[in-house]
């Protein structure tokens, strides 16, 4: 059981045609996701959470580091081992709509994932249209589903199709990016439900790609919290958002717009914020309310403070930070 | 509340198409300087209202009611007269930030041609064009650069430029921000207030997002189904009166905040 | 613009409303109306051609040398040709060897054109490069001078015409089908089915092909009309059909001369060229429409 674990250690992901000199896509320190976790990778665009994401798939090959599943590097697994890999590690991609062959009735995917799968977790005798409708009960999806096509029904239900064919697989892992964007609030509610319960139900481990603080909080017990291919921030979820050690963690959550609460208006860059050079130094430095000049022109790496890694030379002095009081709130002298 | 007539004043809308009512609104007014969200799920009727107030409906759409915009009826203007309005009185920002600008032209070059296609003066051109650039807080080196060499964040800005280089009174924010990461957005959401207090721009911002914009407007119309369902001060959505708007409260995870024990 | 809860009205129910709803489609899709008349005129033409035509015989070696060239007149609907054939009933008979083999024609040249596009757009790499400077080199001929080519080095024949046609058309719907299987093979639902485990011979046939084969099929349809004249064409010029078979171009050719005097001769295989044509041209047009919105087809 503790082999089953997806491990990223000392990744970095360069893509072809790029500046060698500018930094790499992503650069992921370490990171695990077992049995019944739950992850969160949050970040916002160029932060590297799509590169994240499709590495650990092994869609994507690291230029350093190594992304190994159950002890074996992902990027060395060929033939039935890499068929095993694939239907242990599932994704829910991000565009839903682009995800399921128009053509093609719901039940008919499904069906097609599971024949793909190995036929997992049929009774004996149990034909294809049985495990479909399990599935589409599992989900949440009425049994006529099985015979629409993506374009008729709505954004939520074509999102739960694709859990089905994902379950259909019999994976012990799903990384989901962002399930819950473009659909409306009161939709996305029950995707998330639907995916906590199968993380209990099925102790699947979850990943979340999301830059959905709400959404996050909700479901993932960690996060790792990426700024232009970094890592910045990682720690639990619930102290992390509300006292955050790195700014960028702080801004993100202030920026976040909540019922009853007037409009926060994003903390501005400290005087000497615009005379860092990000790809020297700090690479939130431009942004951040509480950039100083000696600290911040430096690479930063990552500190362990209280159970948290924070990649801030400055958080030591900072402290925890409030992210929605409307000054720059160090403690620091 | 100002006794003044409102810049904008919506009543009895009646959108029809194909024989179906898609749109029904009985009221919707935004006064000078006011801020007013206008919000919904997808397939309310939010883009069928922005569309019917520009002017830009399908030619087989069905209107009655009435527009109005400083005193004109919009329904009923000449082609010319909208033309005069659209786009340079009010101004539309739009989601796709980059996809509003020319992709062949440099950003610069877009906003001069623009004001030229609105007649303004070659003399008055540079100076408007500082002057927006100053309020909208964007660096003149922006200017040189094609779309595609801008973030969504920086695009966006460079529409807002050129509604505060026409001097646009009312701005229509469809879904302005919503494509933006959320750091981005409360920045331009930010600007747009700023915009407010020093412009005295209108703003009638469409959005499915609740949250963000109950923390912004003034006043709030929420829109289902055509209709306009619920209307008053961020306030409605404490006490909402309507099941739709209790559904789109409620339907939003809270996040932690400092008063909850962490786990 | 929101048109999300549009549902056009359905009148009420009744024998008057079909006919209306009829009406409707006719005055919505004329094109396709008027294809689908003539289309219908000319298959009725060629599957009954033995049972309606007057004189079956002369499409074939049967001559009237007593009834060379007469104008339209009771016996001969529109009249005889040189050799005293009616010149109708060697229009009907020319319908199944003009339409019928260009029919074969452009489906032999989907048979060929499209696995290899279809192979070469879902495999990508340097086989798909390899492949398409194949058929960028016969896309580089114009493709009647292609065929013109090939025919004469075959030899005067309907079959060979036919051959020499489907050599310089393939390449045109490889290419086609290679553009189209490229950008679906980039489509979210073909990476899931790699993901998921799916055999790739399994995800191009079943998940790429239907969705790439819009264009393909748009464009054979509106071809269709272009095949028949390029054939009528061949024939024309005496590379491809020869004398007795009842083509259409060879008619027009062989009443050439004739034009000033006996005009009929040239004038009615000449009109069912034009009315094929533009009939399979309307018919590509029409599911165009319907089938290919972004307009991928091009010629």
């Amino acid at each position: 059981m503790s082999k089953v674990r997806l491990v990223a250690t000392d990744l970095e992901v360069r893509y072809p045609h790029t500046d060698p000199a500018a930094h790499p896509a992503l650069r992921l320190d370490h990171l695990v996701l077992g049995p019944g976790q739950s992850l969160a990778l949050v970040g916002e665009s160029g932060s590297g959470k799509t590169t994240a994401l499709r590495t650990l798939l092994g869609l994507v090959k690291p230029t350093a580091g190594a992304v190994t599943w159950q002890d074996r590097d992902v990027g060395s697994l060929k033939g039935a081992d890499l068929r095993a890999f694939r239907t242990s590690v599932q994704p829910i991609p991000q565009d839903f709509d682009g995800a399921l062959d128009p053509r093609q009735q719901l039940g008919s995917a499904i069906a097609e994932g599971w024949r793909a799968g190995g036929r997992r977790g049929a009774e004996p005798g149990e034909d294809q249209d049985v495990v479909v409708l399990r599935l589409l009960d599992e989900v949440g999806l009425p049994a006529s589903a099985a015979r629409r096509h993506p374009h008729e029904v709505s954004g939520g239900q074509r999102q739960r199709a694709i859990i089905a064919r994902a379950l259909a697989v019999g994976p012990k892992m799903l990384l989901l990016d962002e399930p819950t964007s473009g659909l409306d609030a009161t939709v996305a509610v029950r995707i998330l439900e639907l995916i906590e319960r199968l993380r209990t139900e099925r102790g699947l481990g979850i990943l979340l790609i999301s830059h959905d603080l709400g959404v996050v909080t909700w479901l993932c017990t960690e996060t790792v919290v990426l700024y232009e291919g970094e890592v910045v921030e990682l720690g639990g979820t619930k102290s992390m958002l509300v006292r955050p050690r790195h700014p960028y963690t702080a801004a993100l959550r202030r920026s976040v717009p909540e019922f009853g609460v007037p409009f926060r208006a994003p903390l501005r860059p400290s005087p000497s914020a615009s005379g860092i050079d990000p790809r020297a130094g700090c690479r939130f430095g431009p942004r951040c309310a509480y950039a100083q000049a000696e600290t911040c022109v430096i690479r930063q790496q990552l500190i362990r403070i209280d159970g948290t890694d924070v990649r801030c030379t400055r958080a030591g002095d900072l402290g925890p930070l409030d992210p929605l009081v409307d000054e720059p709130n160090d403690q620091a002298p | 509340m100002s006794a003044a007539t409102p810049l904008l004043s919506i009543r009895d809308l009646r959108v029809e198409i194909g024989g179906t009512t898609l749109l029904d609104v009985d009221r919707l007014d935004v006064s000078r300087g006011e801020m007013v969200g206008l919000v919904g799920e997808s397939g309310a009727g939010k883009s069928l209202m922005q569309a019917a107030i520009l002017g830009v409906l399908p030619s087989h759409a069905r209107t009655s009611g009435s527009i109005e915009f400083d005193g004109r009826d919009l329904l009923r203007a000449s082609v010319r007269e909208m033309r005069h309005i659209r786009g340079r009185r009010i101004a539309v920002v739009l989601q796709a930030a980059r996809a509003a600008l020319t992709p062949t032209l440099r950003a610069g070059t877009w906003i001069d041609r623009a004001l030229a296609l609105h007649d303004v003066p070659k003399q008055e051109r540079a100076a408007r064009l500082d002057h927006a650039l100053q309020a909208v807080r964007l660096q003149p080196t922006l200017l040189d650069r094609y779309p595609h060499q801008l973030s969504g964040g920086e695009a966006q800005r460079v529409s807002i430029a050129l509604a505060v280089a026409l001097r646009a009174e009312l701005v229509l924010a469809d879904e302005a921000t919503s494509a933006l990461d959320v750091t981005v957005q409360a920045e331009v959401a930010e600007l747009f207030r700023q915009l407010r207090a020093s412009e005295g721009t209108s703003f009638l911002m469409v959005s499915h997002d609740l949250a963000l914009v109950a923390g912004l407007a003034d006043r709030i119309n929420i829109i289902s189904r055509g209709c306009i369902v619920e209307r008053g001060g961020p306030e409605v959505l404490q006490h909402p009166s309507d099941e739709v708007t209790a559904a789109l409260v409620a339907a939003k995870p809270p996040l932690p905040s400092s008063s909850e024990p962490l786990t | 613009m929101t048109t999300a809860e549009t549902t056009p009205q359905v009148g009420a129910t009744g024998p008057g409303s079909r006919l209306r709803s009829a009406l409707r489609y006719v005055r919505d899709h004329p094109g396709l109306v008027v294809a689908g008349a003539i289309i219908a005129f000319i298959v009725g033409g060629a599957l009954l051609a033995p049972f309606i035509a007057p004189y079956p015989d002369d499409a074939g070696t049967a001559t009237n040398m007593l009834a060379t060239l007469l104008p339209p007149n009771d016996e001969h609907l529109f009249g005889t040709d040189h050799a005293g054939r009616d010149v109708w009933s060697r229009v009907l008979f020319g319908a199944w060897m003009s339409v019928g083999t260009s029919l074969l024609v452009i489906l032999a040249s989907l048979a060929v054109g499209v696995p290899i596009g279809l192979f070469s757009g879902a495999v990508g790499g340097w086989l798909d490069d390899i492949l398409m400077r194949v058929v960028d080199i016969f896309l580089a001929f114009p493709s009647l001078l292609l065929a013109l080519a090939i025919g004469a080095a075959l030899g005067p024949s309907l079959q060979n015409a036919a051959i020499a046609i489907v050599i310089a058309w393939w390449p045109w719907y490889a290419r086609l089908m290679r553009g189209e299987a490229a950008s679906i093979r980039r489509r979210g639902f073909v990476e899931s089915g790699h993901l998921l485990g799916i055999a790739p011979w399994r995800v191009t046939v079943r998940h790429i092909l239907p969705n790439a084969s819009g264009p393909v099929i748009v464009q054979a349809s509106l071809d269709l009309g272009g095949v028949i004249l390029t054939l009528a064409g061949l024939s024309f010029l005496g590379l491809g059909a020869i004398d007795p078979t009842p083509e259409w171009g060879l008619m027009v050719q062989q009443g050439r001369a004739l034009i000033q005097t006996h005009p009929w001769v040239v004038l009615v295989p000449g009109a069912a060229i034009m009315l094929a044509a533009l009939a399979f041209t309307l018919l590509g047009e029409g599911l165009r429409e319907r089938l290919d919105p972004k307009g991928a087809t091009r010629r």
